[in-house]
């Protein structure tokens, strides 16, 4: 028995007999307060320790009811633009054939796929972000989940495009589904790309339910702001020319039909809460699922460099890694742009992404040396000379670049300097995202270019449809984002004011 | 049992939804439901603008039976996954496909698993309406002003004249004993 | 002494965190909560050490009792023998390496809620020089007959001339093998003991410091644990068949032992609790998050584990199906289904309830379970390898199962189940003065 046991001092601290430690404070010098390093303080998930939850309702609503800034129409005019190359390169496809695109005899995947696969993995980080960190209780996901979660749905319509428009007789897509038809023919349950279809539309189903169910709360909060102003003039808001209604008008009518008529019961929050919760659980092995069905499409076949067992984790990893670049290429622009969204993505949400970047980015670096290594270990020729072709051969500039965005790049976040820096972290994104579409041309284009028989070598080049195809879907989502952006509510409300400190019900 | 429901009405003689309570913050709100639930109420909520945790407990509620339900319809899913595929391999449209046998179930997984997630997110979204009778879209409640701060950051008890120990007197004392901020009739 | 009772506060800076506590968490912090009672478990650790010892040497009795008569048997013996040995081994190599992970990722990303239970992972961790100790015997075996366990290493001139073993020799030589396993615990037991030492320092000066050199080691740490994870599994598992290769195989072995280490934590700490220690620090809270840990490293085994099987399935590729079809004849062919069953549908179907994680019965006849389907599931990477015969074209195995499978797995992972006693007796049971021990205490499933 010891006179004085190491726990008192602990004991003396949890009962508050010792001084705690200071609330962090904003200073210019070391950020906006949320990067304290104590490991007993947490840091704030919204800055300013005076903001109140109507602060929170005023910023997220105020981005739609008053309009983001000047900024805004410009740039959708702009996106918009290029959204409509994606439509009109279809169309030239369908009416012309797939000639009109790059692929060859031997090459019979490479853009579109490309393609399908860079866009399917972006549409991962939503549903990792609200799902697997709903689970793992990480707080500091609820600044982010709900772009995150709509990045996912614009990602998903651009990938599920090009699988679409790449089978060639376009309108036999239907066929695709198992529907009974006239020849009782039933599609191949045994096909990966079959997989494909069921996963792609499930993933696609899954998360936009995700995504709606989250925002019926905030739904109902816009409808009641416009209801309210409505009760107290019955004139408010700006006259909307073509719907001949006024602007509020319009809001609680819209609004309130998306709310389903939430009135914020605790009834219903409790089963609300649980059904989220299963959301959850389930969306994160179905992220999980959806992109491993997307690895098999490659890894059941035999050809060399697709075939590997670690693919359908290599692929999820490299999901996540790119997928949370894309939220930091979008939401750092977007927090300089927003009033006040430096206060609900604070410098710490940068740093914990730019974490997890770095780590899945070993993981991805993980997954390319293993393949390497067991490619020789393996002792089968035709796998070792895919993958010295890789680095050596023709396509060697796509492999580096896909090595040097991926691997190389996410290691300044080594530095704290570097995680801390929002202009550092979007170059270190928009890198990734590069590398990340590199690393789908690389697996597909490098691997089918020269199989088996040499004979058939034959080198992939884009044509201008294929360019322009990509260009319109990044047009597509980037127009679609903004769109969420204009009329969406942008940030979880109900979900940032539960951890706030002051939701707490035992706060005195 | 045997005494009919009483009507409640207001001086205009509009039929009372019940009796709706401001409070200012989550543990107002907290300590005021455990009070009502006290008192042995039945038809009342809390209403707020987020989930306030524990307030299962403070109203006395009991665990939502949804899981069950969700957990029940997705494990159907996957097997109605299963079968169809296993059907289609098998009799539907039997095809040899790279020389393994007709119903093998490894080829199945994927599919299976896919459907069994689309069943369990559609039971957990649309079972989550049902239970909570939504969609509603009006109530008597989205009819008060005071109310529509409630997406905000306001909190409220609203107790209905439905349950059997409504008294619009003793409901008000009570509300505002637990330290409401305004206390108010809500008409049907 | 006297019983401190402690008052968890509500600290201003603690936000959404440690609110459970301000109504009425009086957490007892004083000795008799939070270490063993003095002497505990002495008795059980010397006994269960002891029956390890006995068991693992009772695994070489067929090799010198007149149960082999010819040299041939006695070889054939002495293979089966240390077949045995070796998935004992790999289990109990397993249960330190798992928890290592865990406390690795635990301090990466600053959990808070699993303070009260880190400790314990820390005492598993700690193990790992044992591991090399008990890889003497193998290694001692293999310089008396080299391909006693590792075919690769047999001076046959008919293994040697293999064209695939000699393209692999880089790789697969007995000196890179060698440097490469020192390689490897030199890494795991700095780790260890850094981070254990770190963790028990903090008990005696609260140093919140060093929470963050714990941090940092773990940054570095889950990367050089990652690789040599992935490599021992190759060298002292894959290699075993040296013709087979699977790009998976690291993340299989990991995900096995992270489902092994959790389980085993989860028994550890029923045995604590059903002292009556840690009350108020390791709840029902608590088991509901280890309990999913566990759910979501059995749904990832059976992920990697099917991924693996499905795509060389699938593919069909002679050179990789070889290893599956050893293993589908002569009595292996009811592991497949077994280790479906219990490894993964039936703690699966068990798990996802609410009620068995927070169940302290439920959850550990679970965890024992799943430590019973890894001992399975290592025995069926590595045994079959012994009875590997070729003909027609197709590889055959056969179960020829012994009790010598029982004592070679019981040896090791009783001697580590024996430290683990002694180690939990020993010392603080949770970290005491950890900065976020407060949170831990608080925590709450609310959903």
């Amino acid at each position: 028995m010891s006179a004085i046991h190491p726990d008192q001092s602990t004991a003396a601290k949890l009962s508050g007999a010792l001084r705690q430690p200071p609330e962090p404070e904003y200073n210019p010098q070391t950020g906006d307060g949320s990067l304290v390093d104590d490991p007993s303080v947490r840091a704030l998930l919204v800055l300013g320790r005076n903001t109140t939850f109507a602060d929170i309702t005023e910023t997220v609503c105020g981005y739609i009811e008053k309009g983001p800034g000047r900024w805004f129409w410009p740039t959708f005019f702009v996106a918009a633009q290029v959204a409509g190359l994606m439509p009109i390169m279809i169309l030239y496809l369908i009416i012309t054939g797939v000639g009109v695109w790059g692929l060859n005899n031997q090459v019979d995947w490479a853009w579109d796929i490309t393609n399908f696969v860079f866009w399917i993995g972006i549409g991962h980080a939503g549903t990792l972000i609200s799902a697997i960190l709903c689970l793992l209780k990480q707080k500091w996901r609820t600044s982010i989940n709900r772009a995150a979660e709509a990045m996912t749905i614009f990602a998903v319509i651009c990938a599920g495009t090009f699988p679409g428009i790449h089978i060639g007789r376009v309108w036999m897509a239907w066929m695709l589904f198992p529907i009974p038809n006239y020849n009782a023919i039933w599609p191949n349950f045994k096909s990966p790309l079959l997989w494909d279809v069921f996963a792609v539309s499930t993933y696609a189903t899954v998360s936009a339910l995700f995504w709606f169910m989250g925002m019926i709360p905030d739904f109902a909060t816009l409808r009641d702001r416009a209801a309210l102003r409505l009760m107290r003039n019955p004139d408010s808001g700006q006259m909307i020319p073509l719907l001949n209604m006024r602007a509020d008008r319009v809001m609680a009518i819209a609004y309130g039909l998306l709310s389903l008529g939430w009135r914020f019961s605790s009834r219903h929050w409790h089963r609300y809460e649980k059904a989220y919760i299963l959301l959850a659980g389930i969306s994160t092995p179905l992220v999980l699922s959806v992109h491993s069905i997307v690895s098999f499409d490659f890894a059941t076949s035999i050809l060399p460099g697709w075939h590997t067992t670690i693919f359908p984790p290599y692929f999820v990893a490299g999901a996540i890694f790119g997928g949370f670049a894309m939220v930091l290429f979008l939401m750092i622009p977007a927090r300089e742009l927003f009033p006040g969204m430096k206060a609900l993505i604070t410098l710490r949400h940068l740093e914990n992404m730019a974490k997890i970047i770095l780590v899945t980015g070993f993981m991805v670096g993980f997954a390319y040396s293993m393949e390497f290594f067991i490619a020789w270990y393996g002792a089968n020729r035709y796998e070792q000379d895919v993958f010295v072709n890789r680095a050596t051969g023709p396509y060697a500039w796509a492999y580096w670049t896909m090595i040097g965005c991926n691997v190389i790049s996410p290691q300044l976040f080594w530095f704290k300097f570097c995680r801390q820096s929002p202009v550092v972290i979007f170059i270190v994104a928009s890198f990734v995202t590069v590398g990340m579409w590199f690393e789908r041309f690389v697996i597909i284009v490098s691997s089918l270019h020269r199989a088996f028989l040499p004979g058939e070598w034959h080198m992939f080049y884009p044509t201008p449809v294929d360019i322009l195809t990509f260009v319109g879907s990044c047009g597509t989502f980037l127009t679609l984002f903004l769109l969420f952006m204009r009329f969406l509510p942008m940030f979880a409300m109900s979900e940032i004011k539960a951890v706030m400190p002051q939701a707490s019900p035992h706060k005195h | 049992m045997s005494t009919a429901p009483v009507i409640y009405q207001t001086e205009a003689g509009k039929p009372v939804y019940g009796i709706l309570a401001e409070f200012a913050t989550p543990a107002d709100v907290y300590h005021a439901a455990e009070k009502v639930r006290d008192a042995g109420f039945t038809k009342w909520d809390v209403y707020s603008p987020f989930p306030v945790h524990g307030i299962e407990e403070a109203m006395g509620m009991s665990r939502t039976k949804l899981p069950l339900l969700v957990g029940a319809l997705g494990l159907s899913g996957a097997c109605i996954g299963f079968g169809f595929q296993y059907w289609v391999a098998t009799q539907g449209y039997a095809t040899v496909v790279h020389g393994k046998p007709y119903g093998s179930w490894q080829a199945f997984v994927p599919v299976t698993f896919e459907i069994g997630v689309l069943f369990t997110a559609f039971s957990a979204l649309l079972g989550m309406l049902i239970f909570n009778g939504l969609p509603r879209w009006h109530h008597p409640l989205l009819a008060k002003e005071r109310f529509l701060k409630v997406g905000d950051d306001k909190f409220f008890i609203g107790i209905e004249a439905a349950d059997g120990k409504f008294d619009p007197k003793g409901v008000r004392d009570l509300l505002l004993a637990a330290g409401a901020t305004s206390v108010e009739l809500v008409e049907d | 002494m006297t019983a401190m009772s402690a008052h968890a506060h509500d600290h201003s800076h603690d936000h959404g965190h440690g609110h459970a506590d301000s109504h009425g968490h009086h957490v007892d912090l004083s000795e008799s909560n939070t270490s063993m009672p003095a002497g505990w478990g002495k008795t059980a650790s010397l006994g269960l050490l002891a029956l390890g010892v006995i068991l693992s040497i009772a695994t070489l009795v067929p090799v010198f009792t007149g149960m082999s008569s010819t040299a041939e048997d006695v070889v054939k013996a002495a293979k089966h023998a240390m077949a045995s040995y070796h998935t004992g081994f790999m289990v109990m190599l397993g249960l330190t390496l798992g928890p290592l992970g865990l406390v690795l990722v635990l301090n990466l990303v600053k959990a808070g809620w699993a303070i009260t239970i880190r400790r314990q992972l820390e005492n598993m961790a700690s193990l790992v020089p044992v591991a090399v100790v008990l890889l003497v015997p193998t290694i001692v075996a293999t310089m008396i007959k080299p391909d006693i366990l590792f075919k690769w290493m047999s001076a046959d001139p008919a293994i040697r001339g293999d064209a695939l073993l000699q393209a692999k020799s880089p790789f697969l030589n007995p000196a890179f093998f060698y440097i490469r396993l020192a390689i490897y615990f030199v890494v795991w037991i700095y780790l260890a003991t850094r981070l254990n030492r770190l963790s028990r320092e903090q008990d005696a000066t609260g140093n919140k410091q060093l929470t963050v050199q714990a941090g940092l080691t773990s940054a570095w740490g889950i990367l050089a644990f990652a690789l040599s994870v992935a490599f021992v599994s190759f060298d002292l598992v894959k290699s075993l068949d040296y013709h087979w290769f699977s790009t998976m195989f690291g993340v299989y072995f990991f995900a096995g032992n992270m489902v092994t280490g959790i389980a085993v934590l989860v028994l550890t700490l029923a045995v604590i609790r059903s002292t009556g220690r840690l009350n108020g620090l390791v709840t029902a809270e608590h088991m509901h998050d280890v309990g999913k840990l566990m759910l979501g490293f059995t749904v990832f085994w059976a992920y990697v584990t099917f991924s693996q099987y499905f795509l060389i399935w699938y593919a069909n590729i002679p050179e990789e199906t070889a290893w599956y079809m050893t293993r589908a004849a002569g009595g292996w062919e009811i592991f497949g289904p077994v280790l479906i069953l219990g490894h993964f549908i039936i703690p699966f179907l068990i798990m996802l309830w609410r009620g068995s994680k927070r169940t302290m019965g439920i959850i550990s006849a679970v965890a024992l379970l799943l430590v019973v389907m890894h001992c399975l599931d290592m025995f069926y990477c590595i045994r079959p390898n012994i009875y590997m015969t070729f003909g027609e074209g197709v590889v055959k195995g056969k179960l020829g199962l012994n009790w010598v499978d029982i004592t070679g797995i019981l040896g090791p992972v009783l001697i580590f189940v024996g430290l683990l006693v002694r180690k939990v007796g020993s010392g603080p049971l949770i970290p005491l003065k950890d900065p976020r021990l407060a949170e831990a205490i608080a925590h709450k499933n609310y959903v």
